[in-house]
């Protein structure tokens, strides 16, 4: 037996069978080095088995049954699984989540109306009859057949715009 | 008497599965100490181990139909209890670190031990659950119902649905964690009280 797999055996010593502990004793009989760690760990052993006299207790048993029948008695626990009165703590965080998503999309889609509407009105009142609103031509670029003719529309109305400012703002006019 | 498992327990089960809280309270009154001596065990701490054995017996009220008597009730209750102190053992990693500092004060910062043995075995018992919670949670396990707990490696096998070469493993390496760890508490002359 090699002293790495000694090692590996002393640690498992109250697993082995009678001829795995044999051979054990055998090596752990002459070579030192394993005699050490066998010495060690048993007084480990001995040590576990000190600590394990001491068994732990609740402070106040009767305290703690108590509590546990209060629990029991208030019967939160089997209406949420019996009767479903009340949603448990998952499915009720996950409700909550839900719900948030739906309301913050629908009022995200009610505010993106709202916008266009006001952004299309306005438009309507500054813009030459010439020139499409963007959306349309944002709109008419998804549909092929007819991107053409709205982009250079587009296009055409805000060259008009762009020198409707420039005239505006000449040096001649000021 | 209502004491063991057996057919005593079974028909308490099954009274308290019928909705019977007095049946379910003899249960709580007769297993809460083993509960709370595994709960210990494993987490080392009074308080969290009693609200473990609450949280076990409450979760046990309302799972009871699931019992089956050819398995043993304290088989069924350890596995419950320890998956729990496994559950809460993941959420208070961050505490870990303070334990583990609170342990090396312990073993590095020596108070003589009253001469007292029974004193003496409860501070051993403490060191020794303060230095296993510092194992990884399924070693601590292992280390708990196999060294402190003895069951047999069949019964650890059962519990936490391991293979018997995974327990062992588990067991080696718990093992020779604890006690290269532990020398300078077990490795003490006869005749002088520990000093840890």
């Amino acid at each position: 037996m090699k002293c790495k797999e000694a090692e590996q055996l002393i640690y498992l010593y109250s697993e082995l069978d009678m001829d795995e502990k044999r051979l054990l004793d055998a090596h752990v009989a002459s070579c030192q080095q394993c005699g050490l760690i066998a010495t060690s760990f048993g007084l480990f052993g001995e040590m576990l088995m000190k600590a394990r006299t001491h068994e732990p207790a609740p402070a106040n048993a009767a305290q703690l049954t108590s509590r546990i029948m209060e629990q029991v008695h208030s019967g939160s626990y089997t209406s949420r699984k019996n009767h479903g009165l009340m949603l448990p703590a998952y499915w009720f965080r996950v409700a909550i989540t839900i719900t948030s998503l739906i309301l913050a999309i629908a009022f995200g889609i009610e505010s993106s109306v709202d916008a266009y509407k006001v952004s299309q009105q306005q438009w309507e009142v500054s813009a030459p009859a010439t020139q499409a609103h963007p959306s349309q031509y944002w709109q008419a670029r998804t549909q092929r057949n007819k991107p053409a003719s709205l982009y250079q529309q587009y296009r055409k109305g805000n060259a008009i715009r762009s020198n409707e400012t420039k005239t505006i703002y000449t040096d001649e006019q000021i | 008497m209502f004491q063991s498992d057996g057919r005593n327990t079974w028909e308490i089960i099954q009274q308290a599965t019928g909705g019977d809280t007095r049946a379910f309270r003899m249960l709580v009154v007769t297993h809460q100490t083993f509960a709370f001596r595994v709960a210990f065990r494993m987490i080392a701490d009074e308080q969290d181990a009693e609200d473990i054995v609450q949280e076990v017996f409450i979760k046990l009220w309302s799972n009871l139909k699931k019992y089956r008597p050819e398995n043993r009730f304290t088989t069924w209750l350890y596995r419950m209890v320890v998956n729990q102190c496994l559950d809460f053992m993941k959420s208070r990693k961050v505490q870990q670190r303070s334990r583990n500092k609170n342990l090396d004060e312990m073993i590095n910062h020596p108070t003589t031990i009253s001469p007292d043995e029974e004193l003496q075995n409860r501070e051993l018992m403490k060191i020794v659950h303060q230095a296993a919670a510092s194992l990884p949670p399924q070693q601590h396990a292992v280390f708990v119902l196999r060294d402190l707990e003895a069951l047999s490696v069949d019964e650890v096998c059962e519990i936490l649905s391991m293979s018997s070469g995974a327990v062992k493993s588990n067991l080696y390496h718990a093992r020779k964690t604890l006690s290269e760890r532990l020398k300078s508490v077990y490795q003490i002359p006869d005749n002088k009280s520990y000093e840890v």
